[in-house]
């Protein structure tokens, strides 16, 4: 990727693209031999990352969310790419799991979501080529839990 | 998304579809309505509900946070195993009350 990625399309628009992305990543994943745990964990990191796009990068105004799947090895590779504004994501604090519900910050709990359903995660940001979030997620054989 | 909302001394919102970032805000609107109407003991029913990300956990933390500072409750029920799974995840099924069906749901308010 960018070249070579066996499924790629772009979503216009905002959060409203979530359902079709989720569609698109489920029977992308699907064909590219995920199991439905596997499938799950996809659409979850991917809805994640083009909600952040949505929301932060293109600030709620709309904007261009380009989603591509390829197979690398035993892993389906993801990537989510944007041309908004970039963020850093090692200033979002972890969540503290910890504390009951009423203390903790509502939100943020996005990019944590995508750390521990994908087994990989890189963040790049480039003016020329957009803001980009590759993932991967090793094909786990059936019955397991979405977690590492 | 779609809730729907059955009136009584416990109040069950049913909630079908999927609570996404796009969604969430709506079953908080739909959850403020209920309370706003001083019905605080809630039951949210989650078993059409085949997807969940991180804005329906927001929606989560508020309707239950929302309910208690008026003094009622929210609890959850018949969450499915993907739904779970996230709820795991993020440490909400330490923090929420889940129970099996909307009878034991409704049960767990027995004498409040």
């Amino acid at each position: 990727m960018p070249t070579g990625d066996a499924y790629r399309r772009v979503f216009e628009g905002g959060l409203e693209q979530l359902a079709a992305i989720r569609a698109f990543v489920g029977q992308a994943a699907t064909e590219l031999g995920a199991g439905e745990d596997d499938v799950f964990a996809c659409q979850l990191a991917t809805d994640e990352a083009a909600a952040n796009a949505f929301e932060h990068a293109y600030a709620g105004r709309g904007g261009r969310v380009e989603v591509g799947l390829c197979r690398e090895g035993e892993a389906v590779l993801i990537r989510v790419r944007n041309w908004g504004t970039p963020f850093d994501p090692n200033a979002i604090p972890q969540p503290d799991l910890d504390l009951p519900l009423a203390e903790r910050p509502a939100g943020g709990l996005g990019i944590y979501l995508i750390r521990q359903v994908m087994d990989a995660v890189v963040f790049r940001f480039d003016a020329e080529s957009g803001n980009s979030i590759t993932m991967w997620r090793r094909i786990r054989p059936s019955e397991q839990k979405i977690t590492k | 998304m779609d809730v729907t909302t059955t009136f009584g001394p416990v109040t069950v919102l049913s909630v079908t579809g999927y609570i996404d970032a796009e969604t969430f805000p709506q079953l908080i609107s739909e959850a403020d309505k209920v309370l706003k109407a001083d019905h605080v003991h809630l039951v949210l029913d989650l078993s059409g509900v085949d997807y969940i990300s991180s804005g329906g956990l927001i929606a989560l933390q508020a309707i239950t946070g929302k309910a208690a500072a008026q003094g009622g409750k929210a609890v959850l029920c018949c969450v499915g195993r993907q739904v779970a799974q996230v709820l795991k995840i993020i440490g909400f099924d330490q923090r929420l009350a889940i129970f099996p069906d909307v009878e034991a749901a409704t049960a767990s308010f027995e004498g409040a």
